[in-house]
């Protein structure tokens, strides 16, 4: 795989978590990348489904600031789903 | 003959006809936009033939729309030709001051996409999200916000005297629009602006090309969650609270209020409603967006404000109009 294709396709991953998130479109890519700047990742466009693994966590506690219980544990859980695909 | 438009009267037998139609005006207004109609024309008047030529469009589709937008009042009909009117030239070309043509394009590529799922908004109460790619989606918000917030910001100049204080804080600041005629006008302040990272970024590259740009620190975080940075006698939170469902607006203006010390301002223009929620009629239209964009939040009414901002350790010191539907709440920390 090029690099080029790799960035692409993780570029897509990012917004497919960001969707997932359940998050609003104007916060929650904002969110998700402070939660992969956690774990060291300061590119976006870099982060691979390891590294949101790592970052769920703290994906996690920003979420349940914008998101109710219930459905935190829907979205976290369904972001898990796409990680281990 | 002067454009006959006005809106639908409700004691019209068609009012509702042509209140629902409005969304076709709507759109001829951003495809004018769009194809160069308005830019055309900053010149002087054209007959159709001539702004077909010019817009490289068909001659019928030109009448079509240039007929529009003269009946909606926005082109003027002279002698055969058409011409600009007064807003249109101020603002939908590259002559005028105050363009708002990245506004409208915000309403066409974002809000429209988004008020097509406004049911399902209204039935779930979860924000819908755009299809845009989140790129184009935060350059366009931004662009887009910041064009219909300009003469905003020059009321606020006006009606807010910054002389008094020394390090201003513009939380969730967007690219910087506030700030920058801010530190023109007072070259003794300096400032941070606190925005979401993907938006900081956009912030960063604006104010990199802007002189006043260097007396700004750009912190990245989100407000209901990361430390809020101390040091600042004003704080501007402009345009953020109506995208913040009641529980995280007073979350915000207690840790506002936890990170500035006693006599503190807080600087709030936003769409202040009347207790109704009813006028201004423009915020009353604006909520239903932003219900879509955040699933909780809408325009909220000043006795709400006053209350939130009291439960939080400011006490509110005015209220006073800025520009449309844009009023100001001032208060400061107890």
């Amino acid at each position: 795989m090029s690099p080029e294709a790799s960035t692409t396709n993780d570029a897509a991953l990012f917004e497919e978590v960001v969707r997932r998130s359940g998050l609003a479109s104007w916060v929650g890519p904002g969110l998700l990348r402070r939660a992969l700047q956690a774990v060291g990742v300061d590119e976006v466009g870099a982060a691979r489904s390891e590294h949101f693994k790592r970052a769920l966590p703290q994906m996690e506690a920003r979420m349940a600031v914008y998101l109710k219980p219930e459905e935190l544990a829907q979205r976290v859980a369904a972001i898990r789903r796409l990680l281990e695909t | 003959m002067p454009p006959s438009i006005a809106f639908p009267n409700p004691d019209d037998p068609d009012f509702l006809v042509e209140l629902g139609g409005l969304f076709i005006g709507c759109q001829m207004l951003f495809t004018a936009s769009s194809v160069g109609l308005f830019e055309k024309l900053k010149d002087g008047p054209l007959a159709a033939e001539e702004l077909a030529e010019a817009a490289k469009l068909p001659q019928r589709s030109v009448h079509v729309l240039a007929s529009a937008m003269v009946a909606l009042g926005v082109l003027e009909l002279k002698d055969g030709k058409y011409s600009n009117g007064r807003s249109a030239q101020r603002r939908l070309t590259t002559n005028g001051p105050d363009d708002i043509r990245p506004g409208l394009r915000l309403y066409e590529l974002v809000d429209i996409p988004l008020l097509s799922q406004f049911e399902q908004a209204i039935r779930t109460g979860n924000p819908i999200q755009t299809q845009k790619p989140i790129a184009d989606f935060g350059r366009i918000f931004s662009e887009g916000v910041e064009a219909f917030t300009r003469p905003t910001v020059e009321a606020l100049l006006g009606a807010y005297d910054f002389s008094g204080h020394r390090r201003v804080l513009d939380m969730a600041g967007g690219t910087g629009s506030y700030l920058l005629p801010l530190l023109r006008r007072h070259p003794s302040l300096s400032a941070t602006l606190y925005e979401l990272p993907h938006v900081a970024d956009m912030a960063r590259r604006r104010l990199g090309a802007d002189p006043h740009g260097s007396r700004v620190e750009i912190v990245d975080g989100d407000a209901l969650f990361d430390p809020i940075p101390s040091g600042h006698d004003v704080v501007i939170l402009a345009n953020t609270i109506h995208l913040l469902g009641q529980e995280k607006v007073q979350r915000l203006f207690q840790r506002l209020r936890e990170s500035v010390q006693p006599g503190a301002r807080l600087v709030i223009p936003d769409q202040w409603m009347n207790s109704t929620h009813t006028s201004p009629m423009f915020g009353s239209l604006l909520a239903g967006l932003y219900l879509c964009l955040s699933g909780e939040a809408r325009a909220y009414s000043l006795d709400e404000g006053r209350t939130w901002l009291q439960a939080s350790g400011w006490r509110m010191l005015e209220h006073r109009p800025l520009y449309g539907c844009w009023s100001l709440v001032v208060a400061e920390a107890e």
